[in-house]
């Protein structure tokens, strides 16, 4: 029951009580007290203030990269010709925001200002809720609730760690040939490389093979070719779920995965995207340039745990079926599953012409099946970096070292 | 210094002139002092004290739900349990009689505060404190008028026949005495029903601001004087047509009196108000 009604009945309950007792100047007094509850209710139904609201809502920011301060504005103006009670509020519940006026008497004419400053620093989509706006009557018994149509969300992007080579340097510039602007090949001979299956006959260099030691197929690397390409595989199954620090475990793999095609791409390598659990759930092909950094970025930011275990067997048939012309011969494997009993000899598996390196997110309870799992991998010949989220910027030094390695290796 | 109070205390303060005028008068005092020597008025008196005192403190809240409604029943009903030995084994009623008015002059008192200055207090608990203030005050007034009239300093029996119209509906013949005063408490209540009116619903006001937001500072009252005071005057134009009512009833059917008017009057702007919600 509506509070006002409760109210009311109450006076009524006692004005009769007082009547009965035949006590006049008692009942006038409840019945003055209930005719002012009514005038208060009639006069707030029939007025309206609730239509005399204007309300803007206006956020800085709607993408961002963590962490970062979002400034939330609202800006209210009352057009009605008496005084109104009203509060305004919505929320962003993922990010700890919570705006509420509180009830404000609202004189005609007025405008009311509100701004506040938060920090988005949960990686994810957040959904910043409607504008609610509550008039209340003058005694503030009932209200009357204006939901806007304003919902709008806020994507924080993962976390990104430079390498600490700048990609104008030599070094840097080495691990993707990104001089042409131009799509296609020139005749313009660069250097020599390791083939790769899916390379064009046109350019497998005879001469080169004929003279290295061990007489395998080079291929010439030209000035517009497309480059090497790294593809990012991501465990996304239902342990990236577990806590790591403040976050769990799938933020530290969406940062690392971010951080590193995006340092890629800004070095030229075409760098693509897998999210995988029992299958392979999202594709991005090795590409670069901005958009697909944009796109490779939204991904991260979007992705949330499966409900789905990751599957290793699974995984492994998936792996060796992607072709190495779109995706590359460099795979890197963010993983984050650690209880399952094949994952040692199926990562082994994965030990072919390509180059593999696993990144193997663990927490403190998984820590030490992860260096169980580290030292059979390794055994077999595949490198594998350990990584929480206290050592995140480790593991990019690593990785940095490792695509220097590997082109060199090519 | 003490800071100034906010206006709806001041009005509230002023809305129980009538009640005071009908327990600070020489019949009533005088009824009091006669009592000052009797035990169980000073028992009733000294064991509500320290309920109050207690309660204050906190030290009520300390105890066990059922320690605490044992502790609370004890020192509540024990001013009144004593007086009845004396009762049954002297048939002398007057340490009762003498404990009862102890309790109605507490209670007056009590409900007064809560009518003035009672934190917490909405609209409905105003006029709920104002009513039993009022009521008790009758009937101390009424019972110490028929007191000195009888002889008895408190006359029990009349003091119930003041509040007794329901009785009398059900066939009890009540003896409702003339009270000198009651003109005096007629006209006061004439500025006190606004009064009451006001401080009633600036104190919904208020309730509802501190449920919304407890650390908030009184400032919607203050914003909302103009509206409370709008309200109030528009209530009080309402009561016109109970007045009209009233003064036709009053010459072929004045039982009815308190009843009639009020009700079609209420009814009829609970129909308007249904209408309106209904939209």
């Amino acid at each position: 029951m509506k509070k006002h009604i409760r109210l009311l009945i109450g006076f009524f309950g006692l004005m009769t009580i007082c009547s009965l007792a035949l006590l006049p100047n008692a009942t006038l007094a409840m019945l003055s007290v209930m005719l002012a509850l009514c005038i208060n209710l009639v006069l707030f139904k029939y007025l309206k203030p609730s239509n005399n609201f204007e309300v803007t809502r206006v956020f800085d920011k709607y993408q961002v990269m963590p962490p970062a301060d979002i400034n939330a504005s609202l800006e209210m103006k009352y057009n009605g010709r008496f005084p109104a009670n009203a509060s305004v509020e919505f929320d962003c519940q993922s990010l700890g925001l919570n705006i509420n006026t509180g009830t404000v008497v609202f004189q005609p004419g007025q405008k009311y200002d509100i701004s506040k400053t938060f920090v988005a620093d949960r990686r994810g989509i957040h959904k910043i809720s409607s504008t609610k706006i509550v008039v209340k009557d003058w005694l503030l018994l009932s209200g009357i609730t204006i939901t806007s149509n304003d919902e709008a969300e806020i994507l924080v992007l993962p976390h990104i760690y430079p390498f600490e080579t700048s990609p104008q340097t030599s070094a840097a510039g080495l691990l993707g040939v990104s001089s042409s602007i131009k799509q296609g090949r020139s005749s313009e001979v660069w250097g020599i490389r390791d083939y790769q299956p899916g390379d064009d006959f046109k350019i497998i260099s005879w001469k080169a093979m004929a003279k290295s030691p061990d007489h395998k197929p080079k291929s010439k690397i030209t000035a517009g070719e497309e480059g090497q390409a790294i593809t990012i595989v991501v465990d996304i199954g239902k342990d990236s779920e577990l806590p790591n620090g403040d976050q769990i475990s799938l933020d530290i793999s969406a940062d690392l995965a971010a951080s590193l095609s995006y340092n890629f791409i800004k070095r030229g390598t075409r760098t693509g995207l897998l999210l995988f659990d029992t299958r392979t759930r999202t594709v991005l092909k090795p590409a670069r340039g901005d958009t697909h950094v944009d796109s490779l970025l939204r991904n991260l930011a979007k992705v949330q745990p499966s409900r789905d275990k990751f599957l290793i067997t699974s995984f492994t048939n998936s792996y060796l079926e992607l072709s190495a012309s779109e995706f590359g011969n460099s795979f890197i494997l963010i993983l984050t599953r650690t209880d399952d009993r094949l994952i040692e000899s199926y990562l082994s598996k994965l030990k072919s012409s390509r180059d593999l390196i696993i990144i193997l997110i663990y927490n403190e309870d998984n820590y030490e099946r992860a260096q169980q799992i580290q030292k059979t991998v390794e055994e077999n010949g595949i490198q594998m970096i350990l990584t929480n989220h206290s050592s995140v910027m480790d593991t990019m030094k690593k990785m940095e070292e490792w695509s220097y390695a590997t082109v060199k290796r090519t | 210094m003490l800071p100034l109070r906010e206006l709806r205390t001041y009005i509230s303060a002023l809305s129980i002139a009538p009640i005071a005028v009908m327990i600070v008068n020489p019949v009533v005092l005088n009824a009091f002092v006669s009592y000052l020597s009797s035990i169980a008025f000073f028992s009733a008196f000294g064991l509500i004290a320290i309920y109050l005192f207690l309660k204050q403190i906190g030290f009520i809240k300390t105890l066990g739900p059922n320690q605490q409604v044992f502790f609370e029943s004890l020192l509540l009903v024990l001013p009144i349990i004593i007086p009845m030995f004396t009762v049954l084994t002297t048939s002398n009623p007057s340490d009762f009689i003498a404990a009862f008015l102890a309790y109605l002059v507490i209670g007056t008192v009590v409900s007064l505060s809560r009518v003035v200055v009672g934190a917490g207090v909405g609209a409905f608990g105003k006029v709920l404190y104002f009513f039993f203030a009022y009521m008790m005050a009758l009937m101390i007034y009424a019972g110490c008028v028929a007191g000195s009239i009888t002889g008895e300093t408190f006359s029990l029996l009349l003091a119930f026949d003041q509040i007794a119209g329901i009785a009398t509906y059900l066939g009890y013949e009540g003896h409702p005495i003339e009270l000198p005063l009651i003109e005096y408490v007629k006209l006061g209540m004439a500025f006190a029903i606004p009064g009451i009116t006001f401080s009633a619903l600036a104190a919904q006001v208020r309730l509802s601001e501190v449920r919304d937001n407890p650390g908030a500072e009184s400032k919607m009252v203050s914003s909302l004087r103009s509206s409370v005071a709008l309200l109030t005057l528009g209530s009080a134009i309402l009561l016109l047509p109970v007045y009209i009512i009233s003064i036709a009833l009053v010459n072929f059917a004045p039982y009815l009196v308190t009843i009639i008017p009020p009700v079609l009057v209420m009814g009829f702007i609970l129909l308007l108000l249904y209408f309106v919600e209904r939209d």
